[in-house]
């Protein structure tokens, strides 16, 4: 569609900042109303809350939506399915033996012989659903995971399945699933922004460009808190007592005189902004006091755990759900640094794997059950998904290269269907049965937000991108 | 983003919307005549048909194309007719398009048409379903400027054309011009990227005459400010970085040369064509002196390499498609201002551009080797080399030819470099050229040299260089290299894969070292080594298309005399390895050409060392095949590299290399539109804030039409001409049209309207902080200053050290552009993302910028600057309020501002006081609190 011919008013010759682009960004209901009182322009400004509020892409979702927010538990540098979620007892036949399967190059190209789990697998729940000890709590909420067992990715190497994975596309520069979530359906807080990145320590390979907007608007783009130090960056005040408060009203007198000269829309969305920010200074500390929860609720994610990465992640996961409980579209959440190298066990399997579970098992079983009692968990996806998964054999001699032919990755909560998906071969190397797509994934995330992916669309550099590209199917039996 | 806007109104028409769609409505119904194909029909089909019934034939549906008249209007298997040309009723593409019955209905997916979108079809069918080309692919027209009634407004051909738009619609010129202060810090910043000084805006104010303004306009053309601007347009276009992202964000190497070459490109005003011919191939053009080089034209080539890369691909041919996609993608927006990577995968599905083209320029990129080669600084040093090697040419003119091939059956000569490697290429001087039979001793003798081997210690070892093989497939297990040598490199480069340098994962052993020796072998004669084999295991690799390179980087030499492959992993044995014959010395080698070598080879050591860079090598002239759904080992039909349908025919002469000069002498040729309109257009866009188009990278049947097809043809035809980029510039700020106020009503979407109130770009925020705290560094030039990191810029790659907070006071264009470590402070206000072509920033309004103007580390510190130096000065409060007041705002403040300043900073000293600070801390605070709440006021990052 010719922009043009689609311009339904004459401002178009604002150029970059055209009227346009300030109805999509401007994101401050309040703000409007604080310059009102600023400009004693009610009526305008009320006017243009009202079309601020309009700044998402999508006024109504496609369908009924079954999830409002989604949590995105990534988990970085990929757990290998066949000790976590899709036991395989045909390993241990050939354990310790040549590889009965062909085998694809890898990314360390070092393939020695067939690996059995080093844990073992119960079932669990009224489902029966096999977990390994790895995760004795997650097990716990057993029942309520949409086990999907035939993922695959396009890429071995982390940084192309990292970009593939949170953009569906393998290059940096594009817009997140966040991003993409907060430009279709925007925030449902004022004070805070759709997408929120917590990072526990461990930026994905690939960097920050993993949570970008790309072509999208900047403020889609993940914001960055940690559940540390100054949560958001610069949402801090640097001065000190009534100073902010002194120099804001000089400010204020400012720009209510340029505002006034100019009568440019795009001086007052930026008043408006101003405004937020300083809201956001006291939504920030107040969304991240994690002290106020209670005694029981801290010790349910184990913020007393003997464990560090345990106790960070456990605030993290906690910060979570307090963030969804205000309106925040999409939280990604990262995982703490353990003992060395994120899930990426190329070698020592057993104790890296171990951290790492320990680190995440019982918070996220917490988070779903804290969900759960709130009410949340049927307005709440819950995603725990990797780049890709590992291989069957090892790598050298106790380590598992990357394989993205065939892995686990699960879904919670949201208006997902508990229950197991797809099947990897005997070997739990390559998806046999209902292999599918991290565009699939993509589809149904967005499809349970009430948004069909075909219709979510971002005109840019000559074509309308979506987040599935060209592809995407629904995962069948994963919507309840 | 202004199209997001739109597709956002388009989705879900809000009340708003819906208004102004009324409004619209009325004004065409108001107008009977039919709709124009270009701007209102073209647009309907092209997004909401084209992808199933357009050019690419393998998705078209139902045999149905809609982008033609001929296919539009064709019978139908059922008999009817899409598009019966002036007969609506008749025409089922309406019928399906409106379309009660939503599985009936077309689109399948997507959005259904509106009723106004139905309606515009339904006039243009009835019309006679005109078709016209695409108004982007068809010729410049330029027509003289066009009469308009108020010409005593216009002060050009510029002014004509925009004003014939205005009165076409029933406009008159905009009614006055912009004052004179707000008029310069406009211009300052727009060709400079900062403001203007308090003298100059005084005397502008005082004396506002054109003669004035010619001559500040004159002056700030030729501030090197100018380039350190505009070069950053063209970095935008580039995807410049310094990094290449994904895991570990491993450094560009010497990428900051390249941001050095461009920003001097600008400021010596480089005409446009050579500008862009040197982007492509300045490692073949003739030399340009610039930045103190006898050469500098072949470091506009790293304008190939700077797009993100990975290590360790499991794939490396899949890997070097992935990446020639991408460089590619900037090939076809920055310089067609067309989507052409779309073509990857199938024929463009709106764009008359066949996979085929994409190929085109594909075997163009990946015939072009990406080198870190060497560049001369000594003026000298390139006269001395030819002295050197004509002396020793001149010295051995007959090469022994009894070379021996190696005798066995189960090897294969890749290479036998048996004349001294003439395919060879060669960066430096270090290497001798094909044919140099003699070697230069370092006592001054002349000898005998072998001649079938390729060295870079004929002249001796003190010279630096590199050279590389022709490229060859790898069809045996082993590449054995017979090659002698210390304290060198050799690499076997695989599908142009070089990232081994930074990690060797996948790829171990394919970058090896000569090892250095102690100090008695380092002094022998080179004639005296040994020669041996090295062997690479290339097992993993058949298939693909490799080379060897050589680099002597100083202290070492190293001599190939051939390549050979085998299945089995042990290299020739020593009797299949006969030396090449010695050449002859005639009595041509004499003491006098051995003097005059000899002097020639100590001129050329005593000129400064070359430079390395980031540079394009020919590497080689294969056609790429088309790949069948983009996949990498899927082959369709040959595509003849720089042969792209959309450039008119260039005839069918064969030609040599990568095809890099075909590229650059169609892309330049007045007679195709695409690189002169796209340039044009973004001049204008960087000036006015909108292009004459609106999307500056899609100029296809998806972008904007032009709203003066006039004017962007007069532009681009005067930059086809050779006209110089600030010739074009300075003559579009003189404008009136440059000069004019905002317009108070609405303006139709045909006709021009002036420069609207607009936010400051990230660059010139920050550099405007620095200029008014007195920070700024004005140095040019250098590696870029390491990037501030935050604790929220965490990952691999992480740099070790944070660089300083401000920057060390340098313009923005000189903070590192680390792509997975961005400075926060200009991200936050759009700097973009290095990842394509970006022609046009958004223009966001993000909570992230008010707080970064309210809290960050950098304003706070660069408001603290400003405030000490204000206070430290000897000055009325008045007066210095109203020099701040310049320093921010570029004007005087009106009087109830300099009143509530001095309200300010009383109520601060007091606060200070109150808190016991001394008189000078309190004078501080105070100044430092006030130039803060300047920095964070909207006028201070807005241009009205």
């Amino acid at each position: 569609m010719n922009p043009r011919a689609n311009h339904h008013c004459g401002n178009f010759r604002n150029g970059p900042i055209t009227r346009r682009d300030m109805l999509s960004t401007v994101s401050s209901g309040f703000g409007m109303l604080a310059l009102a009182g600023l400009l004693g322009r009610r009526a305008q400004a009320v006017d243009a809350v009202e079309r601020a509020l309009d700044a998402r892409a999508l006024r109504a979702t496609h369908f009924p939506p079954r999830a409002r927010s989604v949590i995105f538990l990534y988990q970085d540098g990929a757990p290998s399915q066949v000790d976590t979620f899709d036991p395989k007892p045909r390993l241990v036949d050939y354990d310790g033996k040549p590889f009965p399967m062909a085998m694809a190059p890898t990314q360390f190209n070092n393939n020695g012989n067939t690996l059995a789990s080093p844990w073992k697998f119960r079932r669990y729940g009224e489902s029966g659903l096999p977990v390994s000890e790895l995760f004795p709590h997650v097990a716990g909420v057993a029942d309520e995971l949409c086990v999907i067992r035939s993922m695959t990715s396009e890429f071995s190497e982390h940084t192309n399945a990292n970009y593939f994975l949170h953009t569906g596309l393998g290059i940096p520069g594009r817009p997140s699933m966040g991003a993409w979530c907060s430009y279709g359906l925007g925030s449902e807080n004022d004070d805070l922004p759709g997408f929120v990145v917590i990072e526990g320590g461990l930026v994905p390979p690939g960097g920050l460009d993993c949570f970008g907007a790309g072509f999208l608007p900047a403020r889609h783009q993940g914001s960055v808190m940690r559940p540390r130090g100054e949560a958001i960056a610069n949402a801090t005040p640097r001065d000190a007592g009534d100073a902010q408060l002194r120099k804001r009203q000089l400010i204020a007198r400012l720009d209510s005189a340029f505002a006034h000269e100019t009568g440019a829309e795009a001086v007052e969305s930026a008043i408006a902004n101003h405004e937020l920010a300083y809201r956001m200074q006291a939504a920030v500390p107040e969304l991240a006091a994690l002290d106020g929860e209670s005694e029981e609720t801290k010790r349910l994610y184990g913020f007393d755990s003997e464990f560090e990465p345990t106790r960070i992640y456990a605030r993290e996961c906690c910060l979570a759900r307090r963030l969804v409980e205000r309106g925040v579209r999409f939280v990604e959440v990262t995982i703490p640094r353990t003992l060395g190298d994120r899930w990426d066990q190329h070698g020592d399997l057993k104790a890296g794997h171990e951290a790492n579970a320990r680190a995440i098992d019982q918070p996220i079983a917490a988070l779903i059950m804290d969900l759960r009692r709130r009410g949340l968990l049927e307005s709440t996806l819950v995603v725990w998904a990797a780049e890709f998964g590992r291989t069957p054999f090892a790598q050298g001699t106790n380590g598992r290269d990357h394989n993205p032919f065939g892995y686990t990755v699960w879904m919670a909560g949201g208006g997902s269907k508990p229950g197991v998906i797809g099947a990897t071969d005997e070997f739990g190397y390559r998806a046999v049965d209902k292999p599918y797509q991290i565009h699939d994934l993509h589809a149904t995330m967005l499809h349970l937000l009430g948004v069909d992916h075909h219709r979510l669309t971002f005109r840019s550099g000559g074509r309308d991108h979506r987040l599935t590209d060209v592809h995407g199917k629904l995962i069948e039996g994963a919507i309840a | 983003m202004p199209n997001g806007g739109r597709r956002t109104i388009f989705l879900q028409p809000s009340a708003v919307v819906a208004a102004g769609a009324v409004a619209l409505c009325s004004v065409r119904a108001a107008s009977a005549a039919p709709p124009d194909f270009d701007r209102e029909v073209r647009p309907i089909l092209a997004a909401k048909c084209y992808s199933c019934h357009g050019p690419d034939a393998e998705s078209r549906k139902a045999g149905l194309r809609l982008d033609t008249f001929e296919g539009a209007t064709a019978a139908l298997s059922d008999g009817g007719r899409a598009v019966a040309a002036g007969n609506a009723a008749a025409s089922l593409l309406l019928a399906r398009v409106a379309h009660a019955d939503p599985d009936e209905r077309m689109p399948p997916v997507g959005e259904p048409l509106s009723a106004q979108e139905i309606d515009t079809l339904r006039r243009w069918i009835e019309s006679g379903a005109g078709y016209a080309e695409p108004w982007a692919f068809t010729r410049m027209a330029e027509a003289s400027a066009p009469a308009v009634r108020d010409d005593a407004w216009c002060r050009g051909d510029i002014d004509r054309h925009v004003l014939a738009t205005r009165e076409a619609a029933g406009l008159g010129a905009p009614a006055r011009d912009i004052d004179p202060q707000p008029l310069l810090r406009r211009l300052s910043f727009d060709l400079r990227g900062l403001p203007p000084d308090e003298a100059d805006l005084r005397e502008f104010a005082a004396d506002p005459s054109d003669a004035r303004y010619d001559a500040l306009v004159d002056r700030y053309l030729a501030d090197t400010a100018y380039g350190e601007r505009w070069g950053r347009h063209w970095l935008d276009l580039a995807r410049y970085a310094e990094s290449l992202a994904h895991e570990f964000d491993y450094d560009i190497p010497y990428a900051w040369r390249y941001r050095d070459y461009v920003i001097d490109a600008f400021n010596s005003d480089l005409p446009p064509a050579r500008f862009v011919a040197e982007q492509i191939m300045g490692d073949v053009l003739p030399p340009r002196p610039a930045l103190g080089l006898p050469n500098a034209a072949p470091i506009g080539t790293a304008w190939w390499f700077l797009g993100p890369a990975t290590h360790a691909p499991v794939d490396p041919r899949q890997d070097e498609a992935d990446r020639l996609a991408l460089s590619i993608d900037v090939v076809g927006r920055s310089l067609f201002g067309l989507s052409i990577a779309c073509a990857r995968c199938h024929d463009h599905k709106f764009d008359p551009i066949p996979a085929k083209d994409y190929f085109a320029l594909a075997g163009v990129a990946r015939n072009t080797r990406r080198i870190e080669g060497f560049l001369d600084t000594d003026p000298r040093a390139a006269d001395a080399a030819r002295g050197v090697w004509s002396a020793l040419a001149d010295a051995a003119r007959d090469a022994n030819p009894a070379q021996r091939d190696i005798a066995a059956s189960d090897f294969v000569v890749v290479d036998a470099a048996r004349d001294g490697g003439a395919d060879w290429t060669r960066s430096g001087h270090a290497f001798a050229p094909a044919g140099t039979y003699a070697a230069l001793a370092a006592d001054g003798s002349l000898r005998a040299a072998e001649a079938g081997t390729i060295d870079s210690a004929r002249a001796g070892a003190a010279l630096v260089g590199s050279a590389r093989s022709p490229a060859y497939t790898i069809a045996h297990r082993y590449l054995h290299v017979r090659v002698r040598g210390r304290d060198a490199w050799m690499r076997h480069i695989i599908d142009n894969y070089w990232l081994d340098d930074q990690n060797g994962l996948l790829f171990e052993g394919m970058r090896r070292r000569l090892g250095g020796v102690d100090e008695a072998m380092a002094a022998r004669d080179p004639r005296e080594y040994e020669w041996r084999w090295e062997t690479f295991d290339l097992s993993r690799f058949k298939g693909e298309r490799a080379y060897v390179e050589l680099i002597d980087d100083g202290g070492g030499w190293i001599e190939v005399d051939a390549l050979v492959a085998s299945d089995a992993p042990a290299p020739p044995p020593p009797e299949q390895c006969d030396e090449d014959g010695l050449a002859t010395l005639g009595a041509a080698a004499d003491s006098a050409r051995a003097a005059r070598a000899m002097s020639a080879y100590e001129t050329l050591r005593s000129c400064a060392a070359p430079i390395r860079a980031l540079l394009a090598d020919e590497g080689g002239s294969f056609d790429e095949p088309v790949h069948v759904r983009g996949a990498s080992r899927n082959y369709g039909e040959p595509a003849p590299r720089a042969r792209l349908s959309i450039l008119a025919s260039r005839g069918d002469a064969s030609f040599e290399g990568s095809g890099r000069a075909e590229l650059v002498a169609a892309l330049v040729d007045p007679a195709h539109p695409y690189l002169w309109r796209t340039t044009a257009n973004r001049v204008w866009l960087k000036l006015f804030g909108r292009g004459i188009v609106e999307t500056p990278d899609d100029f296809g049947q998806l972008g904007a039409a032009p709203w003066s097809p006039a004017l962007l043809d007069h532009l681009a035809a005067r930059l086809s001409r050779g006209e110089s980029f600030k010739s074009l510039i300075g003559d579009i700020v003189r404008s009136r049209a440059y000069r004019a106020a905002p317009d108070a009503g609405e303006i139709p979407p045909t006709a021009w309207a002036p420069l609207p109130v607009r936010r400051l770009d990230a660059e010139s925020i920050r550099d405007a902080m620095l200029v008014a705290s007195g920070r700024i560094d004005r140095a040019m030039g250098g590696p870029g200053v390491p990037v501030h990191l935050t604790e929220h810029m965490q990952g691999r790659g992480r740099p070790g050290a944070s660089g300083p907070v401000d920057g060390a006071g340098r313009r923005s264009v000189y903070i590192a552009v680390r792509r997975n470590f961005l400075d926060q402070f200009m991200q936050a206000f759009d700097q973009p993302a290095p990842s394509t072509t970006c022609g046009k920033r958004h223009a966001s309004n993000v909570p992230a910028q008010a707080l970064a103007l309210l809290n960050s580390e950098l304003v706070h510190e660069l408001a603290a600057r400003w405030g000490d130096r204000v206070a430290s000065e000897a000055r009325s409060d008045d007066e210095r309020v109203t020099s701040m007041w310049y320093a921010a705002f570029a004007r005087a403040p009106r009087p109830e501002e300099s009143e509530g300043a001095r309200a300010f900073l009383a109520d601060e000293r007091k606060t200070a006081e109150a808190l016991g600070g001394d008189r000078t801390a309190a004078e501080r605070a105070a100044f430092t609190a006030l130039a803060h709440a300047l920095f964070a006021s909207k006028e201070f990052v807005f241009l009205r």
